[in-house]
């Protein structure tokens, strides 16, 4: 679709491999391919919706962009300004000016958050690290953040252990943004908190997107919540990306069967609708002991022998639309709307 | 937060609403400090060790007596009696004692001589001594004139009173278990962290030596390597021989908490939110992996000295340890070591229930600290 | 005291009635009355949703019907009568033996929890561990035993039992754990089955196979279903009624269709327009997010629990008295002074009309 426009961030066929480590002397014999030749582009001020099942890898490639793991192989490009960056080549040192650039968010707002620190310290803690803003400015920024995302500015003090779940998502959130980043990776921010207060979040996020000049990419595996935050999607199944799409094609006209059972497997929104559904059988595939072919061949439901055999080419189906399955665009599969 | 609403409901009272404050505004050792006081337990092993510390800290005050001093005609002279009654109630007192032998059977026996009452002082003036080695005083925190004698547990063979020799004794017994677990905290702490923060090779080599050590059988080891130290060794030269090799058989338990933990905090969370916002690995360890882990590290010391304790007086005494003329409790239960003394003069086992009571205090706390260690657990 | 059979005087038209139940934990800090008054009936065969959020008391319900409530918890009143052959048992009743309790649970009653890999004892093959129930209700006989305990399994899913049988719970993924949580609970075909958020541990994909097997069982083995969620969809996949709780009290009360269709609590006005829905939701259209978060449980006042995040609360009632569950149609009742004047009391009935007086009621102490 818009080929002119520069991507923020590409990612090319990243890989990121963890060793089976055995004996005693941690011999290694085999590896878990946690993300397997991903390669996705994120384009400035919009939100890619990540999504996949436990194991499929969308945190992994999350952490990986952010260098918060270091990737196997692979390029993971930054482009700002002008200058471009690959990600995986720089060291640690050198990626420090960067850091400001690209954020995160987490699933756990119990566990991300230190409780030894004070929530001021804790929204300043990126602004001190790359001396941002001192004293005063320190104090009116951490403020304007707070204010930001609807933290009560007098509760500054406390310590984490005072805040409910959904708030202390935003002081998680307001810690993200002090160094006005470009991209937020956002790793599950709404799967750990209430359903009252998943919404909270949910109308917080894009405000802030508009407000902040944001690129987000949204982990989850709650379709219904990726479908209402992103403008694409990449859906990704034992450590590859599957299929991706603008947001209403791939929910509306799927081209890979994964994603087909994927949606079909999303409860009903009231007990009227009549939904038909789609079982898949088995499990997911075992990163470590991965099939040949196709991974999704042994629970798909339209798998012919070439699936077992080649692994699926990466196939545009139409504009901005891709699929890897031997049988994209041939196959007519059911979205998640009803067909009008 | 919503409190504008609740500000007209009756129940709310501000009494409540300040400490609810407090607790927010708690810092981790606040929190800590709190949970740790409800533990009854570990308050009453927290102040027997207060005690204990204390009475090695002012030994020579505290002591009726001078540590070298011998009552020649008191050997295995059983514990005085403190009394309080004589025709009426009065300030608490003894009588004096005198050697006599059995017509009969020819024994030493102490006959009461209950015709002087000698009362009990507090800041009593009696032997000279040269406090911390500083400057010198008589001043003693309890004592009796003489001829009468304060001999609360008794003396021994050669007639040295024997609380005196415990209070003395606990000087060396006390510390060389804080002493020992600060050289395998440094010890554990260092080859810990490489261990845990780095990873690889390292680590599979050091967890293979901790390992290794941790399977020698500690006793033989102790004894071997004690056995190797030069006899004409001085008090002070023995005593940290004897604390390096407690430590180094000890250090390896200590290293993998250290790197257990390290292993774990690596993947907190907020731990990889601070790297990705760039701070730099000393820094994250420093402001957010060592005050997290600092607390279970207490734990794991206080819960190592009793072990350390354990270790010193095993080793003197099988004579291997701190040798006399130094005082330790291990060498004080050497000198009882004689079943037909014990029968005897059953008092001279005495430390033994200063061990026991120090290893039980500092179970104690350990337990309670324990429990507070994580005031943040779910 | 024995069970009291009610003989034939009309006995119980549903299975499961629980009455005014409360369970309360007596902590260090406080008491949480995480059951408060709560009444609802199963009756045989359907499925009742129970929903809420963390901490508003719908696993206490579940485990104060199992009588597993843990320490420092208490059931403190009410009743919670189940229909059996021989009449009808009061499972609140104290003095209950162990060896009655024993008698129910596991074969009138039976639990399947969230997390299979804690509920399954890692260190007994699956098959002994289904045997278990067997031995202890149906039959002390090991082949008839393992022959029943195969059916089952085949039952549930489990491709080649013959061979599952022997593994142990860390060989099977988290899907197959459940399934055979599942069948352990279904051993002794069951009355009821109470399945305490059994696929909120588990993948889009499995939770669907999961919740099709429960619906299936549920219709070969005329089982009645107590489902606890905090997950709206599944609600509407699974359940004929549904009770929403909150802050351990239950606030509406009805028909699935009704309480989808024509909720009447706030709060499950605002819930249902506060999750995305997968093809009916605008992306940007912001969603009816309910403000603040649940209040801790800790010594509750005296007034409406949703109080302090109800858009609509009044000044006067909401804040001075706890409203009582209202009919306000057939099969439809809601906590809430928007709706009626009634305020809650002790042993207020449940189908209390609305015309009912205000009782007094006490305005907290002091």
């Amino acid at each position: 679709m818009a080929a002119a426009v520069v991507p923020l961030i590409e990612v090319r066929n990243l890989k990121k491999y963890y060793p089976i480590e055995v004996g005693m002397f941690r011999r290694v014999q085999g590896h878990v391919k946690a993300v397997d030749d991903v390669s996705l582009e994120i384009f400035p001020g919009e939100t890619l919706g990540l999504v996949g099942e436990s194991g499929s890898g969308k945190t992994t490639v999350g952490r990986c962009m952010l260098r918060a793991v270091d990737p196997t192989s692979g390029e993971i490009w930054f482009h700002h300004e002008g200058q471009s960056w690959d990600l995986a080549q720089l060291t640690h040192q050198e990626l420090k000016p960067l850091r400001p650039y690209a954020q995160m968010i987490f699933q756990d707002p119990y566990s991300s958050l230190d409780p030894r620190m004070p929530v001021f310290d804790i929204i300043a803690e990126p602004l001190r690290t790359h001396s941002l803003a001192q004293d005063r400015e320190l104090e009116d920024q951490v403020k304007e953040l707070a204010g930001h995302v609807g933290l009560n500015i007098e509760h500054l003090r406390r310590y984490p252990h005072a805040f409910s779940g959904g708030q202390r998502q935003r002081i998680g959130i307001a810690r993200a943004l002090a160094t006005r980043p470009r991209i937020i990776v956002a790793d599950e921010p709404v799967s750990a908190l209430d359903v009252s207060i998943q919404a909270q979040i949910l109308n917080l996020l894009p405000r802030l997107q508009k407000e902040f000049g944001l690129t987000f990419l949204f982990i989850a595996h709650d379709l219904s919540v990726v479908e209402y935050v992103s403008d694409r999607v990449a859906v990704m199944y034992v450590g590859r990306i599957v299929e991706t799409a603008a947001t209403k094609r791939i929910f509306s006209a799927p081209s890979h069967p994964y994603t087909e059972a994927l949606l079909s497997a999303v409860p009903k929104t009231s007990p009227d609708e009549v939904k038909e559904r789609i079982v898949l059988h088995g499990e997911t595939a075992n990163p470590a002991a991965l099939p040949t072919g196709c991974y999704f061949h042994p629970r798909c439901h339209y798998a012919e022998d070439i699936c077992k055999n080649e692994a699926p080419p990466w196939v545009e189906v139409e504009p901005g639309h891709h699929s890897a399955c031997h049988f994209a665009g041939e196959l007519t599969l059911s979205g998640a709307y009803p067909k009008s | 937060m919503a409190t504008d609403s609740a500000a007209a409901d009756l129940t709310v009272d501000t009494a409540s609403l300040e400490a609810q404050e407090r607790y927010y505004l708690a810092s981790q050792w606040t929190l800590i400090r709190q949970r740790f006081r409800q533990h009854r337990l570990a308050l009453v092993g927290i102040s027997i060790l207060a005690l204990f510390y204390l009475l090695a800290l002012l030994a020579e005050f505290m002591a009726p007596y001078e540590v070298k001093t011998r009552f020649e005609d008191m050997e295995y002279h059983p514990p005085t009696r403190v009394r309080f009654m004589q025709d009426g109630l009065k300030r608490p007192f003894v009588y004096a004692t005198q050697q006599e032998r059995d017509p009969y059977t020819l024994e030493k026996v102490f006959a009461l001589d209950e015709s002087v009452r000698y009362p009990l002082k507090l800041f009593h003036r009696g032997d000279a001594y040269k406090f911390w080695g500083l400057w010198e005083t008589n001043w003693h925190f309890i004592g009796v004139d003489a001829p009468g004698r304060l001999l609360l547990l008794g003396t021994d063979n050669i007639g040295r009173d024997l609380l005196t020799q415990v209070i003395y004794g606990s000087r060396v017994s006390l510390t060389i278990g804080l002493v020992g677990v600060s050289v395998s905290f440094l010890i554990g702490m260092v080859l810990g962290g490489i261990s845990g923060y780095f990873g690889g090779v390292i680590d599979t080599i050091i967890q293979r030596i901790i390992e290794f050590l941790i399977s020698i059988p500690t006793i033989p080891l102790w004894i071997a390597l004690s056995a190797s130290l030069p006899p004409d060794w001085g008090v002070v030269k023995s005593y940290f021989a004897i604390v390096c090799i407690l430590s180094l058989v000890g250090w390896g338990g200590l290293a993998r908490v250290v790197r257990g933990k390290l292993l774990e905090l690596r993947e907190l969370d907020y731990v990889t939110a601070a790297r990705v916002m760039g701070v730099s690995a000393a820094n994250n360890i420093r402001i957010h992996m060592l005050p997290n882990f600092l607390s279970y590290l207490i734990v794991a010391l206080t819960l190592a000295v009793p072990g350390m304790i354990l270790g010193e007086t095993a080793l003197s005494f099988l004579g291997l340890g701190i040798r006399p003329p130094a005082v330790s409790w291990g060498v004080l239960l050497q000198r009882s070591g004689n079943l037909n003394a014990i029968q005897l003069y059953p008092w001279v086992v005495s430390p033994v229930l200063f061990v026991v009571a120090t290893v039980l205090a500092f179970n104690f706390m350990g337990d309670g600290l324990r429990d507070a260690a994580d005031p943040y657990k779910q | 005291m024995p069970p009291i059979p009610t003989s034939n005087n009309m006995g119980l038209s549903n299975l499961l009635e629980v009455q005014n139940l409360k369970t309360h934990f007596f902590t260090s800090e406080g008491i949480v009355k995480a059951v408060d008054d709560v009444t609802f009936k199963v009756a045989p065969q359907e499925t009742l949703g129970l929903i809420g959020e963390s901490g508003c008391g719908k696993s206490v319900t579940a485990h104060s019907i199992m009588r597993i409530v843990p320490k420092p918890g208490r059931i403190l009143g009410g009743e919670i009568r189940l229909g059996l052959d021989k009449g009808v048992v009061d499972l609140a009743d104290r003095d209950m033996s162990g060896s009655e309790l024993r008698e129910i649970r596991g074969k009138e009653v039976s639990m399947v929890f969230q997390e299979p890999m804690t509920s399954l004892s890692p260190v007994h093959t699956i098959g002994n561990q289904i045997r278990e129930t067997i031995y202890l209700h149906r039959t002390r006989n090991r082949r008839e035993a393992t022959e029943i305990a195969l059916d089952i399994l085949a039952r549930v899913g489990i491709s080649n039992p013959d061979q599952r049988i022997t593994e142990f719970p860390h060989q099977l993924s988290g899907g197959m754990r459940q399934r055979v949580m599942i069948a352990i609970a279904l051993a002794c075909q069951p009355r009821l089955l109470i399945a305490d958020e059994p696929t909120t541990a588990l993948d889009v994909t499995v939770q669907a196979q999961i919740l099709e097997l429960i619906k299936e069982l549920q219709e070969q083995f005329h089982m009645a279903v107590l489902y606890i969620t905090h997950d709206l969809g599944v609600i509407a996949e699974v359940c004929s009624r549904v009770a929403v709780m909150y802050l351990g009290r239950i606030v509406e009360y009805g028909a699935v269709r009704d309480i989808f269709n024509n909720p009447q609590h706030p709060y499950t006005v605002r819930l249902l327009r506060s999750i995305p829905k997968l093809g009916h939701t605008r992306r940007g259209e912001p969603l009816a997010a309910i403000q603040g978060s649940v209040p801790s449980p800790l010594n509750l006042p005296a007034h409406c629990g949703f109080l302090d995040r109800c858009e609509e609360a009044m000044d006067g009632s909401c804040n001075r008295h706890v409203p009582a569950l209202t009919r306000v149609a057939t099969g439809h009742s809601v906590r809430c002074f928007l709706h009626s004047e009634a305020v809650d009391a002790e042993g207020l009935e449940l189908t209390r009309g609305a015309a009912a007086p205000p009782a007094v009621s006490q305005p907290g102490p002091g």
